[in-house]
């Protein structure tokens, strides 16, 4: 993952910070715990993403929360609350992501996607073509990787993507056909040089 | 979004892998009980922090104007006699004043000069107040009272519970009599179960450092300890300097080794110059001529 992959926080949502809110409606307990059976799924599925380690993305999602939790004062001044957690989320996890060796998470997570039942070199022959899509995947450049991460997630729609992404939805729309052109380039590329060098 | 996968490709097509990974992401499930964990995880931290920012302010709007700095450790200390709950706060301070609280209790226990002092904290804080302060796992200290009203200090780590014994010679004190006697076998469970609670709600760590894949365990195997240059030549571009230099280093060390061994005589020639340990000339004989004739 590239080390510059942070999402900025939008301006308005910037400016919503500094803003007064003596006379703000404080959320209460039941509201972040409403939050929490709302979102956390989501959340999850957006730190693993990024990760692709169960036990890192919960660990984001809980900080995710924390976070919430010490900022529920500016809660209700947040426009759109979804995204703004999405957005944490994203950040968080790919804060996470720089601390770790992206191999190690890789392929576990390839490896559970193999089935058990086929024998053990057909295995190890799908485990590694899935590592080399997710390697080829971090390989992307950073806009086109967000974008095609995301719309791997199916609760976001290409308008919160695109917010999320700070750009319109025909940009992100072009990004993911850019990315997955790309993307099927890069692994042609590379099955075809497997094949040579093993004829 | 709503993406189907293309089930058109033969598995081993780019784009049948790139939407393999893609719907993998995609069904990721969460792990049951995540928000049970997330919950427990909040409650604990709200409660960490309105001990930590309000110290003993019973209602938490004072989180924006308390300073748990500013409290002065006397001040802390007497109010953790009142309310042990507060040495559940993770600041630094209150561990302090905890800590402060049980050599100053276990002193006056162990000199029986307050016998009298100590009976009466324990009437001051009246019901039975046994609380654990839980830190990485380990019990640090504890303080609380019997059901017969007098003050018991233990020392824990983990489970086990160690109940500091009495001074040798003790008399028969208030104080020395309570702490020889065990704890009723129901006190026992409900400290366990409050470890146990405690250690479920303790914050996640950081994950352990990932195991070795199998080809490091394949390296790990397949080198020898002790023999790096075997290793290093391993690399061919490397090869020949690690040789040589590997090389010089062995004729040094021998050399040294030599030098070593011969430096008490290089000495002792050098104290005692001696006939001996010069070379003697020996007069050689003169040629005999060939012809003397001559």
């Amino acid at each position: 993952m590239a080390s510059s992959g942070r999402l900025e926080l939008p301006s308005h949502w910037e400016r919503q910070w500094d803003v007064a809110f003596v006379s703000a409606e404080t959320p209460s307990e039941t509201d972040i715990t409403a939050l929490v059976q709302a979102y956390s799924a989501l959340l999850f599925r957006v730190a693993h993403s990024i990760l692709r380690n169960r036990a890192e993305s919960e660990d984001v999602v809980q900080d995710v929360f924390l976070r919430v939790l010490e900022h529920k004062l500016k809660l209700p001044a947040i426009r759109d609350l979804r995204v703004w957690l999405v957005r944490i989320t994203w950040n968080l996890a790919i804060d996470r992501r720089r601390r770790i060796r992206p191999d190690q998470l890789d392929e576990p997570f390839a490896e559970s996607l193999v089935a058990h039942s086929i024998p053990a070199d057909q295995a190890l022959s799908a485990t590694r073509q899935i590592t080399a899509t997710l390697r080829e995947i971090e390989r992307l450049p950073k806009p086109e990787r967000h974008a095609l991460l995301l719309s791997a997630i199916d609760e976001l729609s290409i308008t919160e993507i695109a917010t999320i992404l700070h750009r319109s939805e025909s940009a992100v729309r072009a990004l993911l056909f850019r990315a997955r052109t790309r993307l099927r380039e890069r692994l042609d590329k590379n099955e075809r040089l497997e094949k040579g060098t093993s004829a | 979004m709503n993406h189907q996968p293309a089930n058109s490709y033969p598995p081993s097509h780019p784009d049948a892998r790139i939407d393999k990974v893609l719907d993998a992401l995609r069904t990721t499930e969460p792990p049951t009980g995540l928000e049970q964990r997330i919950a427990a995880r909040l409650a604990q931290a709200a409660e960490a922090r309105a001990l930590s920012t309000s110290g003993f302010a019973t209602t938490p709007r004072h989180f924006t104007t308390a300073q748990p700095g500013a409290a002065s450790l006397f001040a802390v200390i007497l109010n953790a006699v009142k309310d042990p709950r507060i040495l559940l706060a993770p600041g630094t301070l209150y561990i302090a004043a905890g800590t402060v609280l049980t050599v100053v209790i276990a002193i006056t226990i162990v000199h029986h000069h307050t016998s009298t002092n100590t009976a009466q904290t324990a009437s001051d804080t009246g019901a039975p107040s046994r609380v654990p302060h839980l830190r990485d796992g380990i019990i640090v200290a504890k303080v609380g009272t019997t059901p017969s009203g007098a003050t018991v200090i233990s020392s824990l780590e983990g489970a086990a519970r160690q109940p500091r014994q009495a001074a040798p010679g003790a008399t028969s004190t208030l104080a020395a009599e309570t702490i020889s006697h065990p704890l009723p076998p129901s006190a026992q469970d409900q400290d366990l179960d409050e470890i146990a609670r405690a250690e479920t709600l303790a914050p996640s760590r950081s994950a352990p450092p990932m195991p070795l894949t199998a080809q490091e365990k394949l390296i790990q195997s397949a080198t020898r300890p002790g023999q790096p240059i075997q290793l290093a030549e391993l690399d061919i571009a490397r090869a020949p300097i690690l040789r040589a230099a590997a090389e010089a280093r062995q004729t040094a060390s021998l050399e040294h080794y030599v030098r070593s061994l011969l430096a008490p005589f290089a000495v002792a020639d050098a104290l005692q110059p001696t006939t001996d340990s010069q070379p003697q000339e020996v007069p050689t004989p003169a040629p005999p001529t060939s012809n003397p004739t001559n």
